[in-house]
């Protein structure tokens, strides 16, 4: 129940960073893609069960609020979480590398489709503008937050830690 | 956590019932939002004001941040816009005469209460869209204030985009230079009409694309270009912006070039949205 409030919780707050906050730090008009970050993370520090339906609902999110087609982000971000799910075993706290990859891999491949189905489709050939000038920047500053983020999830989950540890020693 | 017995729904029955909802989210949506706007505008109750309080934050803090690093450069801009003052004195003076022809003109031609006669309302941008694809943004408006699908967006006096989704209390305006805006314009000269179509690839150039202009018409550097006659959802005579590069086509039958906008869409955080639907005139 806890953990299916923090991901309904970062899911708002994400949403909320993305399209106010971000707004003042665009980098050359790029934002980073906060709400597949947050899917990615949710992935791989909590299982592909809880990626699955926070990147469902986070994508439904940017759906509902955009008012364009209903459903795309929603269906590409939850295959996200889910895949990034699978690393869950993987995954050590103290390995920066795995989030990061993970991160840029699943942003890389997000966007791309974005361009394939709303651009590529509409006879926008030019690839390399789209990939140089939107795609690879936001990958890019996408991983940077990545690491910024990752590093207070990473203190919360250890302090969580450490009072289940405290409650099993105190409880024995 | 509990030892109570629950329904274990099984990961893969999960993936497989959210993806065939999404595919039939993504099928409705092409034919209509009847199923989704409601959901659109509880949605917008609870994420509009969390997004006006940040917002209204994040305008303070560069406010702050604005006072104390620029005084030096506003130093330097003083002095050149004194400069420019003086220029601009003597030009206006010119201008003012224009100004009174151009009057005199209007009422000729009973333009007069086209394009001032319009009521409007003000709406702070909130938002953008969350993507970097699209020049969409959200404004703190929306149907309570009567704001309607289709209507005009307005800033200082040039055209900013189209509405183009309302919820309650708020509403998304698509830009003129976002990939899908198509706008009719016309030369304000001659009446002459084309096409102005945005493109992603140009934004770091701040032009958009101008378009399917008849050959045989003369067209100068800096033209202005409004909003046509023709269009069945922009205003007649809005200021979109000023012709630039224009070339003839390898058709031979058109030419086109580049547009300026008249509206500086980087820093824009008040909008204008123009009560009237150009189908009810």
């Amino acid at each position: 129940m806890k953990k299916f409030l923090f991901c309904f919780f970062s899911i708002i707050i994400t949403y909320i960073m993305q399209v106010s906050v971000f707004t003042y730090f665009e980098i050359a008009g790029v934002r980073p893609n906060l709400l597949l970050m947050i899917t990615c993370i949710i992935g791989f520090t909590m299982g592909s069960r809880y990626g699955l339906l926070t990147g469902f609902f986070a994508g439904l999110l940017v759906d509902l609020m955009a008012g364009s087609t209903v459903g795309f982000t929603a269906l590409v971000y939850m295959y996200a979480g889910n895949v990034n799910g699978f690393f869950y075993k993987d995954y050590v706290k103290e390995e920066i590398l795995l989030p990061m990859g993970l991160v840029a891999a699943s942003t890389f491949i997000y966007e791309f489709m974005y361009y394939i189905f709303y651009f590529l489709l509409q006879n926008k050939l030019r690839l390399s503008y789209y990939l140089v000038r939107i795609i690879l920047p936001e990958v890019i500053y996408t991983v940077v937050i990545t690491l910024i983020v990752y590093v207070f999830i990473y203190f919360i989950i250890r302090k969580v830690e450490q009072s289940k540890k405290r409650r099993t020693i105190t409880s024995a | 956590m509990s030892n109570k017995p629950r329904i274990q729904i099984s990961q893969k029955f999960m993936l497989t019932m959210l993806t065939i909802l999404c595919v039939v989210l993504i099928g409705v949506s092409f034919f209509t939002d009847k199923l989704t706007a409601p959901v659109q505008n509880a949605l917008s109750y609870v994420i509009v004001p969390l997004q006006k309080g940040i917002n209204g934050v994040g305008l303070w803090l560069t406010d702050r941040a604005d006072y104390f690093s620029t005084i030096d450069e506003l130093r330097e801009e003083n002095a050149l816009l004194r400069e420019e003052l003086d220029e601009l004195k003597e030009k206006n003076l010119v201008l003012v005469q224009d100004q009174i022809e151009l009057n005199t003109l209007r009422q000729l031609y009973a333009l007069d209460d086209k394009i001032p006669g319009y009521t409007k309302v003000a709406a702070r941008v909130i938002g953008k869209g969350t993507g970097n694809w699209f020049s969409t943004f959200t404004i703190d408006k929306g149907s309570k204030d009567g704001i309607l699908v289709d209507m005009n967006v307005i800033c200082g006096n040039g055209l900013v985009g189209i509405v183009t989704d309302v919820t309650d209390n708020s509403a998304t305006v698509r830009s003129i230079i976002d990939e899908k805006s198509n706008v009719t314009g016309m030369l304000i000269t001659s009446s002459d009409t084309c096409n102005i179509r945005g493109d992603l690839e140009l934004m770091d150039s701040g032009y958009i694309h101008l378009e399917y202009l008849r050959k045989d018409v003369d067209i100068k550097e800096g033209e202005m270009i409004v909003t046509s006659n023709i269009s069945d959802k922009y205003l007649e005579g809005i200021l979109i912006g000023y012709a630039k590069n224009i070339s003839e086509d390898a058709n031979s039958l058109t030419q086109s070039g580049y547009l300026v906008p008249a509206v500086d869409f980087e820093h824009m955080t008040e909008v204008l949205v123009i009560l009237e639907l150009k189908k009810n005139k």
